[in-house]
């Protein structure tokens, strides 16, 4: 006899193992199910995964005013069509009459410029190009404090290539921002700080001999007259919160040698990494998560004045003060030494002029901001007051922060998505699945307004992006059951589902012959 | 621009104002204040204050606006900035470890529970109070790295009366409970790891000054210890037109000296704090070390070597006050500096008269089930005292309101505030404002219920108890006897010892108490999800089987192979010669093989003869008719 012939034999326990299955399948893999499964809210994983292959360049109008050579309006755009993250829309027309006149009465780039920009107005994220009367006396290249550029037509080609180039965007900063993988190997792309909405700069004066030296310092008037202007112009870019505050007490720990020949103390290159080790847990804040920009003016112990960084070649650095990259910079500040039989402590009044430009240094370096100091030949007007930044500078630091946020979110996205596929624990709940969304289709927006050229949206659309990815990617809810081990999982359902799975299983056997039966059975009648 | 370029006039306003000294506006002072007390120990005190008046400062506080401040000097900036995000107006933080006795040693300069204890006052916002608390805790449990972040809505409250603004605030405000929050946490244990980040907030680090003298390893063998921030506004004036900031820091102990085998008190700065005191802190305004030698007329119980720089005398009478005062920064010029007490007899321990009022608070009950709260009050003074009365007491201790209070006790007390409790979400807080009768001990004992917790919420260690925050006691005393500091609104040290006669306020923190609620099997869950598994598949199986399963008889198949036939032969033949030995009457012949797919719960014998009967019927027809199978199962339908 076979088998067959006793489920035949037994159809009423062919249906109880189908219903013991059924029950098992209806109730116990959803109870299962839903009891252990982590909670996900829909994600737009294959949006993310097309990100990278979506076009982003920048798209900055170039208007020429004036007439030039036409071979060399041609080689100008050749030229600048090799810039992979940049399309230039070239348009020309000749110059109005009070233009013409302007353009004759100024006698002096400053005076041009300023006759110029007031009648000629660019779009934030555009150009001109003012092709200026042979018989001036000025140098072949002008960069206006606004967003002209003034050539002589017989200026090199190359040469204003390069200006316009490195007007739209800093150079190591595109480079940092269309590679996929970060410059890590690059000394001078890890100076650059983490793009972010804000930033706290914080003025460190640090005092370590307070009953020796009493600074006079008014820190509030040091950082209204410098900073307070520069904050003010960047506000639309990036948010800077500026404190100060002295720390007294404490030094930093180096051992600089005498130097014989310069007759002060030399604080070799090499030591510099030591230094802001010993004050870093001075510094940190508990509140803000915002990254900080720390600018620390070290006043040296009486013992060490006057003290002097040395290059690697051991000559002195003129500006005195280092950069830490992506942190902040150094300056040493010498204060005379003290008379013999002078009472203590003693007071002594800093030089607030050379420590706010040292700082504004700095800070154009680690944003970066864009300047023409490496071309030749080119001349570039600066606002009246130094401090200030000028127009294309600000659009170029926009560009180049667009550019970084553009990459960067996508890199926090995908590492999302990426982390999500490995680690099956995380949870995403609907408020981070919100955010994704939101972040995804503002990074969205942010290319099409760059692509289109409007870059104050682009910052606005990438700011927004970027505040939601991150906000998503770094939420404590995704953690919640990292380190819920798996093996907790099975030691509560393995006692009850294996030995009620496994006779249910077995018996499925008798469902399948019961079924084959009663299907040849019909066949056959 | 203009500023800086500026006129000759403006330079000369700056120089005039640099002259004057930038630091003007912060000051920084430095004491510390040691005292013998009657039992014996020794309480040192020290007190770091920092101020910071500013126009905008004075205006904030006027205005009850958030602080802002952009230019920090003395002020520690990392306390600065939580003031300034978190809306704080008025903030106090305890951290410490053993209990103040009252009875034996008077009362502090500033009175602390043991454990953890935060009481803060915030400017009217229109934030969520409730989440920027939540946010304030988190971050100054960062800030001084204590576990304050266990605060949360089931500890904390907003008491009525007790805790009052200790700044500058005017009526309306301080009126209003719903700006301030207080939470305890009596576990929470100090160490090193709380006072590195505390000493951090001082302008001169742990370097120099008075400071220096805390070296972890006395600090924390001391019998008690604790260590606190008061941050408040204050006045600068008598009139209070110009508030300034002032944040105080400050550091408890009592110490037993050392009474070495002579059996002297003796003590010495150095041999107390085990580190030499060498430097003072230079940008401190005023460095000075406090003496109180009030129990010490004319040098008789013990000298001071080195003599103090001065000796100030307050009060009258009952309340009279002596300090001997050292000037560090006159005292420290070169070498270390110490001071040394001698003392001329052996300490006789006896009865210390007790203060004023004290206060105990203990348990009462058994089992596990109920229990009550009762505290001891203790007038000894001539004068009946009103005092309030703050319990906060966790939800998990139900507490029977109605047969607390007989209707005599309500007679001469009444509840300020209740706060009923609700599970998980909010504690009890009781505020009772009651009376002491001259020279009386009053009771007043609050019944309770123990309430079983759910398994998770147990914390580790659960079979240690739970704690309960101490209660508060808040009265003013008639006179200042026993009390160290009269004056609150002083902002220095030496200000607030000074002895003013009349009434003085006092708020005093009873013992905490621990409660052992029932604690379940923690490995239970486990086992019951095992057991219950067990049962389950137990039962599955044999129901699975009757359900599915029919008992049928079963011919075995002939087929065999050869080697298997030989066996069965000889098992067979075995196995009746056998049982010809045995005379069984063998009634199933080993020709005919039958196997029983028997289930073991089928017992019923007279059902499985059925069924072996129906077999052999089906055998039989099976062997007449030699029809295919499918006819069979035809006609068992």
């Amino acid at each position: 006899m076979s088998k067959e012939e006793d489920n035949a034999k037994n159809p009423e326990g062919a249906w109880a193992a189908a219903g013991f299955a059924v029950v098992l399948l209806v109730v116990g893999v959803p109870v299962w199910w839903f009891t252990t499964t982590v909670y996900r809210a829909q994600l737009p994983y294959s949006t993310i995964e097309t990100l990278s292959s979506q076009l982003r360049h920048h798209t900055v109008g170039v208007t020429i005013i004036g007439s030039l050579p036409p071979s060399f309006q041609e080689d100008l755009v050749k030229s600048l069509g090799s810039m992979q993250s940049v399309k230039f829309l070239m348009s020309q027309r000749q110059p109005t009459k009070e233009e013409r006149q302007a353009l004759h009465s100024g006698k002096t780039p400053d005076e041009l410029d300023r006759h110029m920009s007031q009648l000629v107005r660019v779009a934030a994220g555009m150009l001109a190009v003012v092709v200026l009367p042979e018989a001036m006396e000025i140098k072949e290249v002008v960069v206006g404090t606004d967003r002209l550029i003034y050539i002589k037509p017989t200026a090199d080609l190359q040469v204003v290539s390069s200006v316009v180039r490195n007007m739209v965007m800093d150079p190591l900063a595109s480079r940092y921002a269309f590679t996929n993988r970060p410059l890590h190997h690059k000394k001078e792309a890890m100076r650059q700080v983490p793009t972010e909405p804000g930033y706290d700069v914080t003025l460190t004066l640090m005092v370590p001999e307070p009953h020796r030296t009493k600074i006079e310092w008014d820190a509030r008037a040091a950082v209204t007259d410098y900073l307070s202007p520069v904050v003010k112009q960047l506000e639309n870019v990036s948010k800077l919160t500026v404190r100060s505050q002295v720390l007294y007490m404490t030094g930093l720990s180096v051992s600089p040698q005498w130097s014989e020949a310069h007759k002060h103390y030399a604080l070799p290159e090499n030591q510099l990494p030591l230094t802001i080790n010993a004050i870093e847990a001075k510094l940190g804040s508990f509140v803000w998560t915002r990254p900080s920009l720390h600018f620390v003016v070290y006043i040296p112990r009486e013992k060490q004045l006057p003290l002097h960084i040395h290059a690697a070649d051991g000559s002195p650095l003129p500006s005195n003060s280092f950069l830490v990259p992506r942190w902040g910079g150094v300056m040493i500040h010498n204060v005379p030494t003290a008379a013999p039989n002078v009472s203590l402590p003693r007071p002594v009044t800093l030089d607030s002029h050379w420590i706010m430009s040292t700082v504004l240094t700095h800070l154009h370096r680690l944003l970066p901001i864009p300047s023409l100091r490496e071309i030749e030949g080119v001349e570039t007007l600066a606002m009246k007051d130094s401090s200030m930044l000028t127009a294309w500078q600000l659009d170029g630091l926009a560009r180049a922060r667009v550019s970084a946020y553009l990459s960067n979110i996508r890199i926090t996205l995908q590492s999302l998505c990426e982390l999500v596929g490995e680690i099956s624990n995380m949870v995403i709940s609907d408020e981070v699945g919100g955010w994704v969304w939101g972040a995804v289709e503002e990074w969205e927006e942010c290319g099409r307004a760059t692509r289109e050229g409007r870059l104050q949206d682009a910052t606005l659309y990438c700011t927004r992006s970027f505040t939601q990815a991150d906000a998503a990617f770094f939420h404590p809810s995704m953690l919640a059951l990292l380190y819920f081990p798996d093996n907790q999982k099975y030691a509560i359902y393995v006692p009850l589902f294996l030995p009620v799975s496994i006779p249910v299983l077995l018996s499925l056997k008798m469902v399948f012959g019961l079924c084959r039966k009663s299907s040849t059975k019909e066949k056959s009648e | 621009m203009n500023t800086r370029l500026g006129s000759p006039v403006a330079w000369c306003a700056w120089l005039a104002l640099w002259c004057v000294g930038v630091r003007a506006d912060n000051k920084f002072t430095e004491e510390l204040l040691l005292r013998p007390l009657a039992s014996g120990h020794l309480h040192s005190h020290f007190e770091f204050t920092t101020t910071w008046s500013s126009p905008e400062i004075s205006k904030a506080v006027h205005n009850y606006r958030d602080f802002e401040f952009a230019h920090y000097d003395l002020f520690p900036r990392a306390l600065g900035e939580v003031v300034e995000r978190y809306h704080v107006r008025e903030l106090h933080l305890s951290l410490t470890q053993g209990l103040w006795r009252h009875r034996k040693w008077g009362y502090p300069v500033v009175d602390a529970p043991p454990g953890a204890q935060l009481w803060v006052w915030f400017n009217p916002t229109t934030d969520d109070l409730d989440q920027t608390w939540r946010d304030l805790v988190n971050a100054l449990s960062g800030l001084i790295c204590a576990s304050l972040n266990f605060i949360d809505s089931t500890n904390t409250v907003s008491p009525e009366l007790s805790y009052r603004p200790q700044g500058v605030a005017d009526d309306w405000y301080a009126g209003n409970s719903s700006y301030m929050r207080y939470a305890a946490l009596p576990r929470e244990n100090v160490c090193t790891e709380n006072l590195t980040p505390w000493k951090k907030l001082l302008p001169c680090d742990a370097q120099s000054g008075l400071v220096a003298l805390l070296h972890p390893g006395p600090l924390y063998t001391a019998h008690y210890h604790s260590l606190s921030l008061h941050l408040r506004p204050s006045c600068q004036d008598a009139d209070c037109h110009n508030a300034q900031l002032e944040l105080v820091q400050a550091l408890s102990l009592v110490q037993l000296p050392d009474s070495s085998a002579e059996g002297y008190q003796d003590w010495s700065l150095h041999n107390l704090f085990l580190v030499p005191l060498i430097y003072s802190c230079p940008l401190a305004d005023i460095s000075r070390i406090y003496v109180d030698i009030t129990d010490n007329e004319d040098m008789k119980k013990f000298t001071l070597e080195p003599a103090p720089h001065q000796v100030e005398e307050s009060g009258s009478e009952a309340s009279h006050r002596r300090l001997a005062v050292y000037d560090t920064h006159k005292a420290l010029i070169g070498d270390p500096f110490s001071i040394d007490a001698v003392y001329s007899d052996h300490h006789i321990y006896g009865m210390v008269s007790p203060p004023i009022l004290h206060v105990s608070r203990f348990i009462t009950g058994y089992g596990q089930e109920g229990g009550s709260i009762t505290v001891k009050f203790t007038n000894t003074g001539p004068e009946p005292l009103t005092l309030v009365y703050l319990e906060v007491v966790p939800w998990y201790l139900r507490l029977f309101l109605h047969t607390s209070h007989s209707a005599e006790q309500l007679e001469s007390m009444y509840v300020a505030k209740l706060v009923t409790a609700r599970d998980r979400e909010l504690p009890w807080l009781y505020e009772a404002v009651l009376e002491v009768g001259p020279r009386t001990t009053r009771e007043l004992s609050l019944e309770f219920n123990r309430a079983l917790l759910k398994w998770l919420e147990y914390p580790p260690d659960a079979n240690h108890g739970f704690y309960i925050p101490a209660a508060t006691v808040s009265t003013i005393l008639p006179s200042p006897r026993n009390v160290s500091v009269n004056s609150l609104n002083e902002s220095t040290l030496k200000g607030k010892l000074l002895v003013r006669d009349g009434e003085s306020f006092v708020r005093i923190h009873t013992e905490t108490l621990l409660v052992s609620l029932p604690t379940p099997d923690f490995s239970m869950p486990y086992n019951v999800i095992c057991l219950a598994c067990t049962v389950v598949a137990l039962a599955f199986g044999p129901i699975h089987n009757i359900t599915t399963k029919k008992l049928v008889l079963k011919k075995l198949e002939v087929k065999e192979s050869l080697l298997t036939r030989l066996i069965n032969k000889i098992k067979g033949k075995f196995r009746r010669s056998s049982k010809v030995d045995d005379g069984g009457a063998e009634k199933t012949p080993a020709a005919e093989p039958v196997v029983v797919e028997e289930n073991p719960l089928y017992e019923d014998r007279e059902e499985l003869e059925d069924i072996m009967e129906e077999e052999e019927e089906e055998e039989e027809e099976d062997k007449d008719s030699c029809k295919p199978s499918e006819e069979n199962s035809k006609k068992d339908r």
